[in-house]
């Protein structure tokens, strides 16, 4: 136990030295103290004491707990903490373990009576510190404006703590193993960039084949209605024409489903940022009454359907998701490659020599 | 009992180089032990594997009586890596707390010590101010108080003095005869050939991977013992009761020849000595030497061809002539105006 705080305290101090570290913590509170500038009433918005009168931005459209949770989500969550305050994560962090593996103080390290693995873990623990301080104060600062701005207090909000750290965790463990092997901080750091970028299009190219699947499964199912609503009114002539469609929507489905697969499978395997964020942002709709997808009854014209409601396409997604693609699938698998990757870096550490 | 009890120590790294052959090193506790040879001869890898960094190919052995690379061994080692690195966001007193707590030392304990090897090293008034801020000589101080932190019965340093001032070198030696006084044992692994013979007890040298010789300085150049004898207008070669010796000639006056008997009775000389006198010559110095450790290492490191290693010259820095000089070479020439019959 003394060596471990030993490493937190040290680590502590390291991150109290790093002026991007604070720099990052006041651009996290700053920009929770812009949101709680910002106001709303019936007649519009307001920044810092200016008004905007409004249509469509006002309580009347919604509530004034519900257009700083909007801004949560869509700000804090989507952009901030999960793109910019991770980047500036790892550009703070990269260091630690080449750092750590750096010739003079690895011997300082490895001399001491504690095991590699655990000096290795340990330290790659407190470089979640990062993260984990910057996303503490950020929720906390908008829990506090939710709760006095936005008058409701939700404390299901905390749950992003935790998840944003797991979701900087899945990019950590890959910048770990590349400074293992590069033994280089910018190397390390711009390889993880570059698996974020690979990671993110293959998510968004997994979700793309999603909507067409779906879309193309519900296109069959409103073609095979419709059949059967025609078939009771006996107009065959407008079933004959109907089923072409559905022999060929069938085949449309068929292809983005044989598509879909495959790319479903390589996203398992490997870390889920994107699907980790929304199943962040499912859970704050069920425990913080976070905003479910709009229902509209637009048709969906994206993938040339004139049968299928948006809002039906939308509530499918969502419902795909949630069955599918919920904490053991977006988050347990992403642990376990995380796992396989941290295992390979303490394989390599315990092996190499210094 | 020995502190540091190995055999047949071999590293064979990847890409087939061979760092270490078969080392044997045998450190008595209570003593300092001086580790020598040329760059690559594998000192280090020596060392890192002693204290876990490197792994080894091969090895028999004990360290303080356990299995070698165990966590009760490194409890109760200290260390100085060459070319250290402490994380620079620390003061010296955090460098030396946090190396404690990393041995496992107890708070109130680690406090104590802290303030106490502050003090042993001189660095109580600096012990606030970042590593960044400090000399090469003041890091090193703060290395060995480090190294001392967890109370080690064995201190390992790597080039302690390395890159440290005259006045800061005689420092650490005075500091590590303190630490031998204290009864702990020290491993000094040194290219400062002069450092070590004044403060080691024993020595190994190492070259190319294995044990060239170990034992006292005096074990070691036993058999070097010899007198030299300076006289103006002697003869080429001169007859000793140990056979013909050769008289070289000095330059340093005309006429003025050295002549080396391999001998450690004085009685021996007398003949020399009359036999010159009988032809005439003037005898200017008569004395008894023995090889330096400079000497030792120089002619342990050459090669089977004869030829010294390239680091021997680098080694016996910073006297390179006698670095050049060949296998056995005298030590380096006093004026000769002794005479001393």
């Amino acid at each position: 136990m003394t060596q471990t705080l030993a490493i937190f305290l040290d680590a502590y101090r390291d991150l109290n030295s790093r002026k991007l570290f604070w720099l990052a913590v006041a651009i996290s509170g700053l920009v929770v103290v812009i949101v709680g500038l910002l106001g709303i009433d019936e007649a519009g918005v307001s920044v810092a004491g200016f008004r905007f009168d409004s249509k469509f931005v006002n309580t009347l459209f919604f509530p004034a707990s519900t257009f700083y949770k909007l801004i949560f989500q869509s700000l804090g969550i989507n952009i901030w903490l999960t793109w910019l305050a991770a980047i500036l994560a790892l550009i703070s962090t990269a260091s630690v373990v080449p750092e750590l593996i750096a010739s003079g103080s690895i011997d300082m390290m490895l001399s001491k009576p504690i095991s590699r693995g655990r000096l290795f873990l340990t330290r790659w623990v407190t470089g979640l510190f990062f993260a984990g301080i910057q996303t503490l104060v950020f929720v906390t600062a908008s829990f506090l404006v939710i709760g006095i701005r936005g008058g409701t207090w939700e404390p299901g909000l905390f749950i992003a703590v935790p998840v944003v750290i797991i979701f900087f965790s899945y990019l950590y463990c890959f910048c770990a193993l590349m400074g293992v092997l590069t033994r280089s901080t910018v190397a390390s750091l711009l390889l993880t960039l570059v698996f974020w970028l690979v990671l993110f299009g293959v998510q968004k190219a997994e979700q793309f084949l999603n909507l067409g699947r779906i879309a193309s499964q519900m296109e069959v199912a409103a073609i095979e209605k419709a059949i059967a609503t025609r078939l009771e009114k006996n107009a065959d002539a407008d079933v004959e024409r109907l089923e072409g469609e559905l022999a060929q929507e069938r085949i449309a489905a068929g292809k983005w489903a044989s598509g879909y697969w495959p790319a479903y499978a390589i996203v398992t395997l490997l870390p889920k940022t994107n699907e980790t964020t929304e199943w962040l942002e499912r859970q704050l709709v069920e425990n913080a009454s976070f905003r479910r997808p709009p229902k509209e009854d637009d048709e969906l014209r994206f993938f040339g359907s004139s049968r299928v409601k948006k809002k039906d396409f939308e509530e499918a997604i969502y419902e795909d998701a949630e069955s599918r693609k919920g904490a053991l699938w977006a988050i347990g698998t992403s642990l376990a490659f995380e796992a396989v990757m941290l295992g390979g870096c303490v394989w390599l550490f315990r092996r190499r020599d210094f | 009992m020995l502190a540091i009890d190995l055999h047949d120590v071999t590293k064979t790294y990847r890409g087939r180089v061979q760092a270490l052959r078969g080392v044997s090193l045998a450190v008595n506790e209570g003593e300092i032990f001086g580790l020598l040879g040329p760059n690559g001869a594998g000192k280090s890898t020596l060392v890192k594997i002693i204290m876990t960094v490197v792994r080894p190919t091969t090895i028999r052995g004990t360290v303080l009586g356990e299995p070698v690379g165990t966590q009760r061994v490194l409890e109760r080692i200290g260390y100085l890596p060459e070319h250290h690195r402490f994380p620079q966001y620390l003061t010296g007193r955090q460098v030396v707390d946090f190396f404690g707590a990393l041995c496992k030392v107890p708070r109130d304990a680690r406090r104590r010590r802290v303030e106490e090897l502050l003090d042993l090293v001189g660095m109580r008034d600096w012990g606030d101010r970042r590593v960044t801020t400090y000399s090469k000589g003041m890091q090193q101080r703060i290395g060995i108080a480090a190294a001392l932190v967890n109370d080690p019965r064995l201190v390992v340093l790597d080039e302690p003095t390395d890159g440290v001032d005259p006045v800061g070198r005689r420092e650490i030696r005075d500091m590590l005869l303190r630490i031998r006084g204290e009864g702990r044992t020290v491993l000094v692994n040194s290219h400062l050939l002069s450092e070590v013979e004044m403060v080691a007890n024993r020595v190994a040298i190492i070259n190319q991977g294995r044990t060239l010789a170990q034992g006292t300085i005096e074990e070691l150049t036993r058999d070097s013992h010899r007198y030299e004898i300076d006289a103006v207008g002697g003869p080429e070669r001169l007859h000793t009761v140990a056979g013909p010796v050769a008289g070289a000639e000095s330059g340093d006056q005309p006429g003025l020849r050295t002549y080396s008997i391999p001998t450690r009775e004085p009685t021996d000389v007398q003949p020399a000595i009359d036999s010159l006198r009988a032809m005439g010559a003037v005898v200017v110095r008569v004395e008894r030497a023995r090889e330096t450790l400079e000497d030792l290492f120089v002619r342990s490191v050459v090669d089977e061809r004869g030829r010294a290693m390239p680091g021997a010259a680098r080694a016996a820095a910073p006297e390179p002539p006698i670095a050049a000089a060949p296998p056995a070479a005298a030590p380096a020439r006093r004026p000769p105006t002794e005479f001393n019959p």
